[in-house]
């Protein structure tokens, strides 16, 4: 059977990019809580995410099913890639975004204008059982999320993949709202104080409360 | 009497390809006025995985005021997110059509059973955040030999592309897509899956640049999720 042309030559180019070093899908730093929670929020300064080709980064706001048995979750705040087709859409600029994961390991991003540098996050569960809902400045952004859970651990943080670059932030700095979380659906928060922390190779991550300063 | 079985048969033919064409319409009918009907009929042609398209009241907590319900038809999870990108594309033409107003779309994904595969869609921004330069068929073609076009927008093309390392691909799939597509630039979207030796699916990612939205699958048995856990 005759193969078609694109397979070929294609695979060709794959072939020639796996030769390439291999680099790591993502490495991350971040704060987290292993007890189970439905909502979660904080206050983010931006000290830098830079623009380079080839590479991206993320600062977040997350809420995960379980951060030891489930990939799935759904997490808001600034995204920045460039000729990367990672799992946002690269613009090249700094956006606001939303990125969720099945348990079916589909992942899907949505990317808005960014604003200032400084704004507030949050991800919650709808009392209404709508799904997961995240907000940016106390407003809701985009549509909520059906995930198949209603609580999860929540996780504030960093990622960067590809091209070396900085992504650095601050949760909660300068009096503004620290890292928060809720049991009654965003009805009510807490401050969180307990240490518990994801730390990959090249990251730097302070323990709460806030303020504390995540950066690579 | 041969000529007059010829005309019968012709005829019956005639009539089951009308029926059958009926059906076909009826089924990817959609709810909204002629012109949308018509709009989005002629689109629903291009895209092979959606079965219909209705415009609706947004579901409690959606945003906006109209949302396209979009019903599909997939094997896999693979599949389903093929689908979830050819409603992508439906929503973003409909939207810039003038036509009716669009806030967002949703798509059920099911297999030939029944079965929800997947449930996915988001909300339509009021335009790119980048603004896309449209390039040609040739030469998209000479860039991705064997790919093909739509366009349901102005321009989106379907690549498809095998991986002698399965895992090692999954591992880095940023990067191996970057080795098979380059950047975002030169039509409205892109749909890329990423086979191993076999035939089965590594990757696949769904683009929609209208929408500043993009849907990824990788095969969980190869790892590859973004999503973190503690180092033990």
């Amino acid at each position: 059977m005759r193969r078609p042309r694109s397979w070929t030559l294609i695979a060709a180019v794959l072939l020639a990019a796996l030769l390439l070093p291999a680099a790591a899908l993502a490495d991350t730093g971040a704060n987290y809580r292993s007890s189970f929670y439905n909502g979660t929020r904080s206050f983010l300064h931006r000290n830098s995410m830079a623009q380079v080709n080839g590479g991206g980064g993320i600062l977040f706001v997350r809420m995960q099913q379980n951060v030891t048995g489930s990939p799935s979750l759904d997490q808001v705040g600034w995204h920045r890639s460039l000729n990367i087709p990672d799992d946002c859409p690269s613009t090249g600029n700094l956006d606001a975004f939303i990125e969720w994961i099945t348990t079916s390991n589909v992942f899907t991003c949505n990317v808005y204008s960014e604003s200032s540098g400084d704004e507030q996050f949050g991800m919650v569960y709808l009392s209404s059982g709508a799904g997961w809902q995240a907000y940016r400045n106390s407003l809701a952004l985009g549509a909520p999320h059906a995930l198949g859970w209603s609580s999860g651990n929540p996780l504030v943080g960093g990622e960067h993949h590809g091209v070396a670059d900085t992504v650095d932030g601050c949760f909660g700095c300068s009096g503004n709202l620290a890292w928060q979380v809720s049991t009654d659906n965003g009805n009510s928060y807490v401050n969180v104080s307990v240490c518990q922390q994801i730390i990959n190779t090249g990251w730097s991550v302070v323990c709460p409360p806030s303020p504390f300063r995540i950066h690579n | 009497m041969i000529k007059r079985y010829a005309a019968v048969a012709a005829v019956v033919l005639a009539l089951a390809a009308t029926v059958t064409g009926v059906l076909r319409a009826t089924a990817r009918r959609t709810g909204g006025p002629p012109a949308v009907q018509a709009f989005l009929d002629a689109k629903l042609r291009q895209l092979p995985q959606l079965n219909s398209a209705n415009l609706g009241a947004p579901k409690p907590d959606y945003p906006g005021t109209q949302y396209l319900y979009i019903a599909a038809t997939a094997r896999d999870i693979p599949g389903a997110v093929k689908a979830e990108w050819e409603a992508g594309l439906l929503a973003a033409a409909l939207a810039d059509s003038g036509l009716t107003t669009v806030d967002g779309f949703l798509v059920t994904a099911s297999d030939p059973n029944g079965k929800v595969l997947d449930e996915n869609g988001t909300d339509v921004a009021p335009a790119s955040l980048v603004p896309t330069m449209i390039s040609t068929e040739a030469a998209l073609g000479k860039k991705f030999p064997g790919a093909q076009f739509l366009h349901v927008g102005r321009l989106e093309a379907v690549i498809h592309a095998r991986t002698p390392d399965a895992a090692a691909f999954a591992a880095d799939y940023p990067h191996g897509l970057a080795s098979v597509v380059g950047d975002d630039q030169g039509y409205d979207g892109r749909f890329v899956r990423v086979d191993d030796q076999a035939g089965k699916a590594v990757v696949v990612q769904g683009s929609v640049n209208r929408l500043n939205w993009r849907v990824t699958w990788v095969d969980p048995a190869l790892g590859g999720s973004t999503a973190v856990s503690p180092e033990k």
